[in-house]
């Protein structure tokens, strides 16, 4: 059985070693073995395991490793203040923690370990209650890793916490499906994890903006990406990266057309939400640019060829008949902004032959939108993606070349 | 049932018939105004018979209503009275709800085509001490008494006409519209006296099916042009010196708009009115009606 900190620590570990290989300068020499706290200790009962695990300090990549344990020692689930919270009846104090959207197992864990050193720092607490508001992960597997958790966890703590998984039930996700302002508790809720394709994405933007390196540290700030994200990412790239060993930096130094054509590939595989016009006299697209710029919403941003069109002037296209949106938010993030932009445009289940409004979700925390012009623009590669997904296969070509080419931006 | 009409066609004869001295009193008002500016395709006919020339200012209305009957009626005009109602033709003993209204038939081939009638600019921008928005002047020609409505909200068409190519003056969009959205703060029960296309509709439902037409049309011409609506009114408002009690009502400007969109059987109404008026050409389904009413109030609400 392993715990949930060692899975964690390991896997990072394993990526890290990976990269090093490729990468470092020199053999690691001097390891620096890590052992867990005592709060960490009170709570898990196998202190032992961790005898095993050991970080290489003098790698010039790891320095940030201890500064990011200090500043974040087991969390990696962003949260907003209010997901925290207590409250108190009859029966004593409770601990409760909200999270939504939960997708991956390592999130899980971190939540449930939140709950345990809650309970172990406040022995007046009576229980945690940890409610999962549309958990991506199946019901099986949340529940799987809860009873694995409560196994390997002190029994006085394992029994005080007790976890709640919300779903959907299947006629409110067909009504969620139906109804483009479906309902959620927070319209405005941003992502709070972020993929390899998101660390792809700030990189990337990085570099089509020249501008420099950057530790991974600040990738992780940057992008909210856990470390095993941001490794997995600087392996499977590690021929476009180069690094700066004096100041410990590493940037996006080349990216082939291949390389473009597979972070699209994976980046629009989040599906999108189409809208058609049923006014019988749609608006033009442009027109519907500024009815999203009056909106004066942060997380909303013109993308797909407008978009790039902004950033590459120079684009061998004319304006689209269909407007690309790029909303900083999961597929669940309420659309009734649609409305209020053109009354005349609905929803349409599946992917229609013609589209007026695409809605595509950036579902990252960072969203790399930048304001000019009065308007909120899409990162260049979230609009070359949306071109793509539009089978504007020619224009992306013509974007590439101009990127390559340097002529923008 | 109306024929169909070419504005621009209409406007030039009608601009030949009138003295040109009477061209800048003269402010054609309604569907065949609106026709004139939206529709751009010449090809394109509205189906309507009445031509409405208000007269303004409204101390001269009368003068020129009097000079403008007799002169057409000599040329060959004819009178279109309905004798049921009113009387004809009428003198000094004839009393003022029993006076014909001037309307006018072109003589020759357009004849039973349409008819001119004449309105008077209001006296004032705001009902009379009784309430009523309807004021009446008499009118004396040698031929019979006639008499010249005027309306207390029409008369916001004043601000502002645009001249169109035949030299006549035509009520600008915007204006129109604020003239039957005043008119209008609810749905009121009042029927047409006339059927459209067989259905007696409720007035209301004419005169904001209107508007929405007038919308629709403006902003496929000019995708900002309904939005500067409210900057129009309140600015005509001013010029034209509208009492307070009118011009607190641009607060509550789309009352009857929001009561239309509550009402499905209102909105058949006037959809079938607008249906066969100015979109007569390209007429609208009942969801894109509805779409249209909620597009009209998303530029004039919410900007």
């Amino acid at each position: 059985m392993l715990l949930p900190n060692t899975v964690l620590a390991q896997a990072a570990q394993k990526e890290k070693a990976k990269y090093q290989g490729a990468y470092s300068p020199m053999p690691a020499s001097a390891d620096t073995q890590w052992v867990p706290d005592s709060a960490t200790s009170q709570v898990l009962n196998l202190h032992n395991f961790f005898a095993h695990i050991k970080i290489n300090t003098r790698d010039k990549f790891n320095a940030h490793v201890n500064s990011m344990q200090e500043y974040n020692q087991y969390r990696t689930v962003r949260r907003r203040p209010n997901d925290q919270s207590e409250m108190s009846d009859a029966l004593g104090r409770h601990f409760q923690l909200q999270s939504h959207d939960l997708k991956n197992t390592r999130d899980l864990r971190t939540l449930l370990l939140d709950a345990a050193y809650e309970l172990q720092a406040n022995p007046d607490l009576t229980d945690a209650h940890i409610y999962l508001h549309g958990c991506t992960l199946a019901k099986k597997r949340v529940e799987m890793e809860v009873e694995q958790f409560k196994r390997i966890t002190q029994p006085h703590i394992a029994g005080r916490i007790s976890l709640h998984d919300i779903r959907a039930t299947a006629q409110q996700r067909e009504r969620f499906a139906m109804d483009g302002a479906s309902s959620v508790r927070d319209p405005f809720r941003k992502p709070t994890t972020a993929s390899q394709e998101a660390v792809l994405a700030y990189l990337l933007q990085r570099h089509l903006q020249s501008l420099p390196g950057v530790s991974i540290g600040t990738i992780a700030a940057q992008t909210k990406a856990s470390l095993p994200t941001i490794y997995k990412v600087l392996n499977t790239y590690d021929h476009c990266i180069g690094k700066d060993p004096e100041d410990k930096t590493l940037r996006l130094q080349y990216f082939s057309q291949s390389d473009w054509l597979h972070w699209i590939q994976r980046a629009n595989q989040l599906s999108s939400a189409y809208f058609i016009d049923r006014s019988g006299s749609p608006r033009s697209a442009s027109r519907l640019a500024k009815e999203l710029a009056r909106l004066q919403r942060d997380d909303l941003a013109v993308g797909g060829l407008m978009g790039a069109l902004h950033h590459l002037p120079s684009l061998d296209a004319t304006n689209s008949p269909q407007l690309d949106i790029l909303v900083h938010g999961s597929r669940r993030t309420n659309l009734s902004f649609i409305t209020e932009m053109d009354p005349g445009l609905e929803r349409h289940q599946g992917r229609p032959e013609m589209a007026h409004v695409v809605v595509h979700f950036i579902d990252r925390p960072a969203s790399l939108f930048v304001h000019q012009d009065n308007q909120n623009w899409g990162a260049l590669p979230d609009c070359i993606a949306n071109m793509q997904k539009a089978g504007l296969t020619h224009q992306v070509n013509d974007a590439l070349q101009l990127i390559k080419q340097g002529q923008k931006p | 049932m109306s024929q169909s009409l070419n504005a621009h066609v209409v406007l030039h004869k009608l601009a030949l018939a009138l003295p040109e001295k009477h061209h800048g009193n003269i402010i054609i008002v309604g569907s065949l105004s609106a026709a004139a500016q939206l529709i751009q395709d010449t090809e394109t006919e509205l189906r309507t018979k009445d031509i409405d020339g208000m007269l303004a200012p409204n101390a001269t209305a009368v003068i020129a209503a009097k000079e403008i009957a007799t002169l057409l009626i000599n040329e060959g005009w004819e009178p279109r009275v309905n004798t049921n109602k009113y009387d004809h033709p009428a003198d000094g003993t004839t009393p003022q709800d029993k006076l014909p209204v001037v309307r006018l038939k072109p003589p020759g081939q357009g004849k039973d085509e349409w008819f001119l009638e004449l309105l008077g600019a209001p006296p004032a921008l705001a009902p009379d001490a009784e309430g009523k928005t309807r004021y009446s002047e008499r009118v004396e020609t040698p031929y019979s008494h006639f008499e010249i409505p005027s309306f207390a909200y029409l008369g916001v068409t004043q601000f502002k006409p645009v001249r169109h190519a035949s030299g006549l003056q035509l009520a600008s969009v915007a204006t129109m519209a604020l003239s039957n959205l005043l008119h209008h703060p609810r749905i009121e029960e009042k029927r047409m006296s006339d059927p459209i296309d067989g259905q007696q509709i409720k007035r209301a439902n004419k005169d904001l099916g209107r508007v929405v037409a007038l919308a629709h049309l403006s902003d496929q011409l000019d995708e900002t042009a309904v939005e500067q609506w409210p900057n129009i009114w309140r600015q005509a408002m001013q010029e034209l010196k509208a009492p307070e009690s009118t011009r607190a009502k641009l607060a509550n400007i789309n009352s009857g708009m929001q009561a239309l969109i509550d009402s499905y059987e209102d909105q058949l109404e006037a959809l079938h009115s607008v249906n066969f008026g100015l979109l007569s050409s390209r007429p609208m389904d009942m969801r894109q009606f509805n779409i249209a009413i909620r597009r009209y109030l998303q530029l004039t609400i919410t900007r």
